[in-house]
């Protein structure tokens, strides 16, 4: 392990020192959240977004007032996290929470409902609102997520890939190092800077009103994620040809891409294709995107299973990873 | 005193390319045993194979007493390598890249500062590896391979790319290391620097030892001045002319 250390140091301080490592680690996660965030935050919704849940026709109705674009789903939670306003309707009753901003369209609503279901002899609404969450709230906490993906996969591919093409593994092959010390003081580097990496994009969030809740198991479990993906990125590393090292790069970029459009990551769930549902719900970064959420936004537990997964995945990226990625031949 | 044995060693790659068909040889400790030959002969493979890089395909491997593959971890901790083209870590200083593999071989803390003031780095220890020249990286990679003070050292083309003077420079170090008390593998395809260097030689020639020698019996056999005519002429005689 001490060996593991003195690496993962010697590539922290080797990477950080360059302007082009510097970029990649703080700037460039800054700019894409800030894309997704301004691209897709609540200001740019064209439409009141609408969730209905229990009556499916409804939410085609809304679609034709022009006014709300009605969706179904049955996630209250998501929906206010997205700025939604949610319906929920059973029979005659209907509950309508809303995000507080948009109270002076809940008559509107009420109205374009009643008609609605002016089949129905009663219609009892209940209303209430949520101060609750904002779109940036899940955007931000989100990239926690994808910057922990990007870091330990493109991560240990592209500064393995650097260092093969530098061959300074050549010179470390034939050092008392072993193969999972080199590993794991890969993996700690790409620890350090998901971690460094984070604190921009959090402090970005508190500029868009977002007070993310920091805690002892968000940070473990950021680590934990990181150590994951990096797992993943030995993984691909370990399965590409050295005299080739663009594949184990390409495999990176066409891995890391749709895990990091196909999840929970900017969109909603159900913003998705039924056909892509249960790839985007079960998709580790989907499930690590859950935890941060549970973590830093809801405030609540992480289901077992969610943390369970992500443990399991983790356990098997780094032990193959490890026994995939050698420095040479005799190990 | 045998401090590398080797006994019909070979290398096959893809169970195609036969890099190394059979080589015998030794080299005696304290001296420096250069390895001789074209580009693509096996010099590279047999350095490779030494230093538990790569594994042998057959054939008897000792170094330091301890046999290759089976015994690599020790191998490792004994023994230094300069590879060919060495890089260290490009944005960390000298210093850094030297103290890293002190650190690795368990040297003493205070080996980093002798190993500067030995290889005349000390006006350098704050630069970083990228900019320095040919010349002074050569001498890093030096430095770092006697991190841990071993007694044996296999330099894999030390001088390959480098203008004269800092081959010079590269040569006296050698000369060095070796009144230091340590032996040194060294392959080159530069004959002056084998001649300079060099108490005995192989030559390697499609993955086959075909001389094994000292410059001087070399030169004398085909009745040449110099090392570079005597290995010309042997490669006549071998049909690589």
């Amino acid at each position: 392990m001490r060996n593991a250390l003195i690496t993962a140091w010697a590539i922290i301080k080797d990477n950080l020192s360059s302007k082009t490592t510097l970029f990649f680690v703080i700037f460039f996660p800054l700019f894409l959240t800030l894309i997704f965030a301004l691209g897709f935050g609540a200001a740019a919704e064209p439409h009141v977004m609408v969730m209905v849940n229990g009556n499916p026709s409804l939410a085609s109705y809304l679609n034709g007032t022009q006014l709300f674009t009605g969706i179904v789903g049955s996630d209250e939670r998501e929906a206010l996290l997205h700025n939604y306003v949610y319906v929920s309707v059973n029979g005659s009753k209907v509950d309508i929470v809303y995000p507080q901003q948009d109270n002076y369209l809940v008559p509107s609503l009420e109205a374009i409902i009643q008609n609605y279901l002016s089949g129905v002899n009663t219609v009892s609404f209940h209303v209430s609102s949520q101060q609750g969450f904002t779109y940036y709230d899940y955007v931000i906490s989100g990239m926690i997520g994808v910057i922990s993906l990007s870091n330990g996969v493109f991560g240990v591919t592209g500064v393995a890939a650097g260092y093969y093409r530098d061959r300074l593994v050549d010179r470390i092959a034939a050092s008392p190092l072993r193969s999972y010390e080199w590993v794991m003081g890969l993996i700690v580097y790409e620890i350090v800077i998901t971690l460094i990496s984070t604190v921009p994009i959090l402090l970005l969030g508190l500029a868009f009103g977002f007070l993310p809740l920091i805690s002892v198991s968000f940070v473990a479990f950021l680590a934990i994620s990181t150590l994951m993906f990096a797992g993943l990125g030995a993984v691909i590393f370990g399965l590409s040809p050295k005299d080739k090292l663009f594949v184990a790069q390409t495999a990176a970029n066409v891995l890391v891409f749709p895990l990091m459009f196909l999840s929970n990551a900017f969109f909603n769930l159900s913003a998705f294709p039924p056909l892509l549902k249960p790839i985007v719900a079960y998709q580790p970064l989907s499930v690590i995107n859950d935890v941060i959420r549970d973590l830093v936004v809801y405030n609540v537990l992480p289901s077992l299973f969610d943390v369970g997964y992500i443990a399991i995945l983790t356990v098997a990226f780094v032990y193959v990873g490890g026994r995939l990625m050698k420095l040479r031949e005799t190990d | 005193m045998r401090i590398v044995d080797v006994e019909n060693l070979w290398k096959v790659y893809n169970r195609r390319k036969e890099a190394l068909r059979g080589i015998t040889f030794h080299v005696e400790s304290g001296e420096i045993f250069s390895l001789l030959g074209p580009n693509g002969a096996g010099k590279t493979t047999t350095v490779k194979i030494l230093s538990c890089i790569t594994k042998p395909t057959n054939g008897k491997v000792e170094v330091m007493g301890f046999n290759v593959p089976e015994q690599c971890d020790k191998v490792r901790e004994r023994v230094g390598v300069v590879p060919q083209e060495f890089q260290g870590f490009s944005d960390l200083t000298v210093e850094e890249n030297i103290r890293y593999f002190v650190k690795l071989y368990k040297g003493d803390k205070s080996q980093v500062e002798e190993l500067m003031k030995s290889l005349d780095l000390i006006e350098y220890r704050k630069t970083r590896f990228r900019n320095l020249s040919g010349g002074y990286k050569r001498r890093v990679a030096i430095a770092c391979s006697l991190a841990g003070d071993p007694k044996l050292l296999f330099m894999d083309e030390p001088t390959v790319g480098l203008d004269p003077r800092s081959r010079r420079d590269v040569w006296n170090l050698i000369t060095d290391v070796k009144k230091r008390g340590i032996s040194v593998l060294l392959t080159t395809h530069y004959l002056d620097e084998a001649q300079k260097l060099s108490d005995r030689i192989g030559i390697i020639f499609n993955g086959k030892i075909v001389r094994l020698s000292t410059p001087g019996e070399l030169m004398e056999e085909f009745r040449k001045q110099t090392l570079e005519e005597a290995y010309l002429a042997l490669m006549e005689s071998l049909g690589d002319a």
